[in-house]
């Protein structure tokens, strides 16, 4: 059973299409990383999965629940904001307190442990709180209740080495383990790269890629090589042109298949291939426009 | 869930309610100082404060908490804190309402039990009102649960539109207005109801149900407003949630539209005094006022608009057209616009006198020509208001009223001039009057002389009456101790009209009367002295009657509720029913006309009835 499945979602926001036909399925148990360059709808996306918009037209489903306005589904979903904030009234211990009673599945217990570990001292006024702070608590807020889902939008944003390093090594690790279904973006998706199972490339409003980072470990590399006739240069899907000078060109290329058809197509003579690290085949994939892999 | 979500939004809009209350604590050592300033009884300071803080603070402090509850619910930041949490943006709405509700009702309580322990109770408050306005008014306005609808629908408005635009001032103020608005269709409705009751007038109800269903209608629009405002986007939300807002209280205008457009069909006069006691009969609101006869021809009526109609046999038609045309002014002004007088020239000229606050209008109506001429002066012209008719007289195209001792003419600005002597050297030679000479002894007009059997008051001038192009002059006359009324024909002769002093009526015909010794006495319209007829032979007349017309062998009496005709001999020939509040009856030519609290109507003399409808 997918943990997340949406369909074609369209969304306008301000007169501009956000997104466009959006689809993608997340296996549950899954750890995905949403990779894609600002205003790509990664947000957008992560808010009709949470019930906080409303799609404009496509079908959305999340742990068995359609998003229908009555939030439901936020009970079930552990969620990470960009830019977390909290009533600067409060202190954490309310700020927990007040989320207590409203997510059903809360645990107390939980909650105090998550803060013990991440260093955050219950009895901290909200108001004018370090921007570590904030991220701390979000991560207590969104993990206390055991969620079988968690969408992470920049979890570690704001967050000094040494937390980072408990929550990606840490948090992120386990939940994983425990087999829930993590979605989660970062502009440093490299960090992440050891905890992922898919990377999912979202771009012009779409899903426009989806690649085990299995195989992307194993597949990406770059072919280079020098072209039989400039007038004649190889386009195959699924690759990315790097340049090159006169008749030397290359390619990032991401997965087998295309390997495959860029090296059998005839056009490079003496062709090489060099493997492809993860950090730099992210910074690839988030190059992609809508279409380039189609 | 949702009660953790209340107490939440309690503790954000905590401040708004305390600062009302802060405003409210002010207010009392405000009153101390108030008193002690102008030596007013701090008591009375402090029930005028409470009561302005009954009234008008909790339907304000509703506006700000509010106002302050939507707008904080719907800011940017208030969303990045809770639409994440797993309550609906309705519960959360809900949530903000209810902790409004809660912050007032609180802030109510406040309010109420500091005035109970230090001022009046609110009804004894309210009491000089009452007095003024009636208690009738007060019984049927039900304040107290009005007041709590008025604090409601503030509330709700103020939240919901604060939400919608995402201002909280602004959306205060307009919820302010709304139910302004919707509070002013409320009390119009109510004061026609109240008004014109008899009349079928129902729609207070309606109004109040509509009023009620606009209070909930804005908690819809706000709830509407959270849902759509941040799930989804485009025009729908916000035509639909103002629709919301703005229709319940266009419908009770046009209830009240509506209901006054019914009322303008079948209500004739206008008739507030049974309803509103502050005006007494006879004060500032004279009598004769809805309706006066113009010398036979017709009577002048005022509508319930305030036009000014004739009416006789032949039905109505509009004289003046209706001034004060609008709901509001018939509703917080009744007393707008009279009649202050009419009378027809012997040319036909008919003059109408109307005050149209602030000023007074003197309309001549020659035919289908209609000349008005404004008065601006209409202090002096006040004064005058019961000033008979005798003494007010057509001097070309301005008017000219006498009192007891002075008289002025009237154009567009009263010229006053003094003493009442001058003013009948300028009105005698224009009128044909007569003066009593030879000490009392004799009459002399137009250089003819009547030698009197007693003694005249040297000091009225006589005016003439017309009997079929002849003149004549009726002077009482002393002779030894007993009062005679003499008649004074252009042939030279004179004859005793009637015993006593007694004061003529006119009828349109010309017959003028008088009733003396328990006698009709009459002088038909060729001048012949008519045998008196004998009041006391009739069993079936009431002490109340008005004389209608008199011919050879017959008079015609109206009395409550009937009718009565009666023959030479004072047996009854005719009776025939008649409405039973008659206010008023006025003879014309070819019939009479009634008037009763809200109708006219018209009756021939064989006593065929028929109600005389409102030319609109």
């Amino acid at each position: 059973m997918n943990a997340l499945n949406f369909r074609n979602v369209t969304r306008v926001l301000g007169g501009r299409r956000v997104l466009d036909g959006a689809s993608g399925a997340a296996e549950q148990g899954k750890v995905i990383g949403l990779l894609g360059r600002n205003g790509e709808g990664k947000t957008t996306l992560f808010k009709i999965l949470l019930d906080l918009l409303a799609a404009d037209s496509g079908e959305v489903e999340v742990l068995g629940l359609r998003p229908d306005g009555s939030g439901a589904v936020r009970r079930l979903t552990g969620y990470i904001p960009e830019r977390p904030a909290f009533h600067t009234f409060m202190s954490v211990a309310q700020a927990l307190a007040l989320r207590a009673s409203l997510f059903p599945k809360w645990d107390a217990a939980r909650a105090a442990a998550l803060c013990k570990r991440l260093g955050l001292d219950p009895a901290t006024r909200l108001e004018g709180a370090s921007k570590g702070t904030l991220g701390k608590l979000a991560w207590v807020c969104a993990a206390a209740h055991d969620p079988a889902l968690y969408l992470l939008d920049e979890p570690t944003s704001g967050l000094d080495a040494l937390v980072r390093e408990e929550v990606l090594s840490g948090l992120v690790s386990e939940l994983g383990e425990a087999g829930k279904t993590v979605l989660v973006t970062s502009h440093r998706m490299d960090e992440l790269a050891g905890l992922l199972d898919e990377v999912w490339v979202m771009a012009g409003g779409r899903i426009v890629a989806v690649h085990s980072l299995d195989a992307l470990r194993a597949d990406a590399c770059v072919v280079g090589g020098r072209l039989r006739s400039a007038d004649a240069p190889p386009a195959v899907p699924g690759t990315i042109a790097l340049g090159g000078e006169g008749l030397a060109r290359s390619w990032a290329v991401l997965d087998k298949t295309s390997r495959e058809r860029l090296l059998g197509c005839g056009a490079l003579e003496s062709p090489s291939v060099e493997p492809l690290p993860l950090d730099r085949a992210f910074s690839h994939l988030l190059s992609l426009k809508g279409g380039d892999l189609r | 869930m949702i009660i953790p979500l209340i107490r939440l939004e309690l503790r954000k809009n905590v401040l708004s309610a305390a600062s009302a209350a802060a405003a409210f604590l002010v207010t009392l050592p405000v009153c101390r100082l108030v008193s002690s300033s102008t030596g007013l009884e701090i008591r009375y300071s402090l029930d005028a404060a409470l009561t302005a803080w009954i009234i008008l603070g909790l339907p304000l402090a509703a506006a700000l908490i509010g106002a302050s509850s939507g707008a904080s619910s719907a800011s940017r930041d208030a969303l990045d804190c809770e639409a994440i949490l797993p309550p609906s943006p309705g519960r959360r709405a809900a949530s903000s309402l209810a902790a409004s509700l809660l912050l007032v009702a609180a802030f109510a309580a406040f309010v109420l039990v500091t005035s109970v322990v230090l001022g009046s109770a609110p009804g004894r408050m309210l009491a000089p009102a009452q007095k003024a306005w009636g208690a009738a008014f007060w019984h049927n306005l039900h304040v107290a649960p009005l007041l709590a609808l008025a604090t409601f629908d503030v509330l709700a408005g103020a939240w919901a539109l604060s939400r919608l635009i995402g201002h909280g001032v602004a959306g205060g103020l307009l919820a302010l207005l709304l139910t302004s608005a919707s509070g002013a269709a409320l009390a119009a409705c109510f004061g026609l109801q109240l008004l014109h009751h008899e009349w079928g007038a129902s729609c207070y109800a309606a109004a109040l149900a509509l009023a009620s269903a606009g209070a909930l209608a804005k908690v819809w629009a706000g709830a509407l407003a959270a849902r759509w405002s941040e799930r989804r986007s485009g025009p729908r939300a916000l035509s639909t949630s103002l629709a919301l807002l703005i229709l319940p209280g266009a419908a009770i205008w046009a209830v009240a539209g509506g209901e006054l457009r019914m009322l303008d069909a079948k209500v004739m006069l206008l008739d507030y005094e049974h309803a509103l006691s502050r005006r007494p009969r006879g004060d500032s609101f004279p009598r004769g006022s809805r309706a006066l006869a113009a010398a036979g021809e017709g009577v002048v009526l005022k509508t319930l608009r305030g036009g000014i109609v004739i009416a006789d046999g032949a039905g109505v038609r509009p004289l003046i057209p209706e001034q004060n045309a609008g709901l509001s002014d018939i509703l917080l002004d009744p007393f707008k616009t009279w009649i202050r007088g009419a009378w027809r020239e012997e040319n036909g000229v008919l003059w109408v006198e109307r005050y149209v606050s602030p000023n007074a209008e003197l309309w001549r109506i020659e035919g289908t020509k209609v000349e008005s001429i404004r008065m601006t002066d209409h202090g002096s012209f006040s004064m005058f208001a019961g000033v008979p008719l005798k003494h007010r007289y057509p001097d070309g195209k301005r008017l000219l009223v006498a009192s007891a001792e002075d008289y002025f003419r009237r154009g567009d600005k009263a010229t006053w001039h003094e003493g009442y002597k001058s003013f009948l050297a300028l009105r005698r030679p224009q009128a044909g009057a007569g003066r009593v000479a030879c000490a009392g002894k004799c009459l002399e007009a137009k250089g003819r002389r009547w030698k009197l059997p007693g003694i005249a008051n040297e000091r009225d001038a006589v005016f003439p009456h017309d009997f079929g192009g002849r003149r004549a002059y009726l002077v009482p006359v002393l002779n030894g101790k007993t009062w005679s009324t003499i008649l004074c024909r252009d042939d030279g002769s004179t004859a005793v009209a009637w015993p006593e002093d007694a004061r003529e009526g006119t009828l349109p015909d010309g017959t003028l009367f008088t009733v003396a010794r328990g006698k009709l006495w009459s002088i038909a319209p060729d001048g012949k002295i008519a045998p008196p007829l004998d009041l006391t032979l009739s069993s079936d007349l009431s002490t109340v009657s008005s004389l209608m017309r008199r011919s050879k062998d017959k008079a015609w009496f109206v009395q409550p509720k009937k009718l009565l005709v009666l023959d030479a001999g004072g047996r009854t020939v005719l009776t025939r029913p008649l409405p039973e509040d008659i206010e008023d009856a006025m003879p014309l030519k070819s019939g009479f006309l009634i008037t009763t609290k809200r109708s006219a109507y018209f009756s021939d003399w064989d006593g065929n009835l028929r109600r005389v409808e409102n030319p609109r």
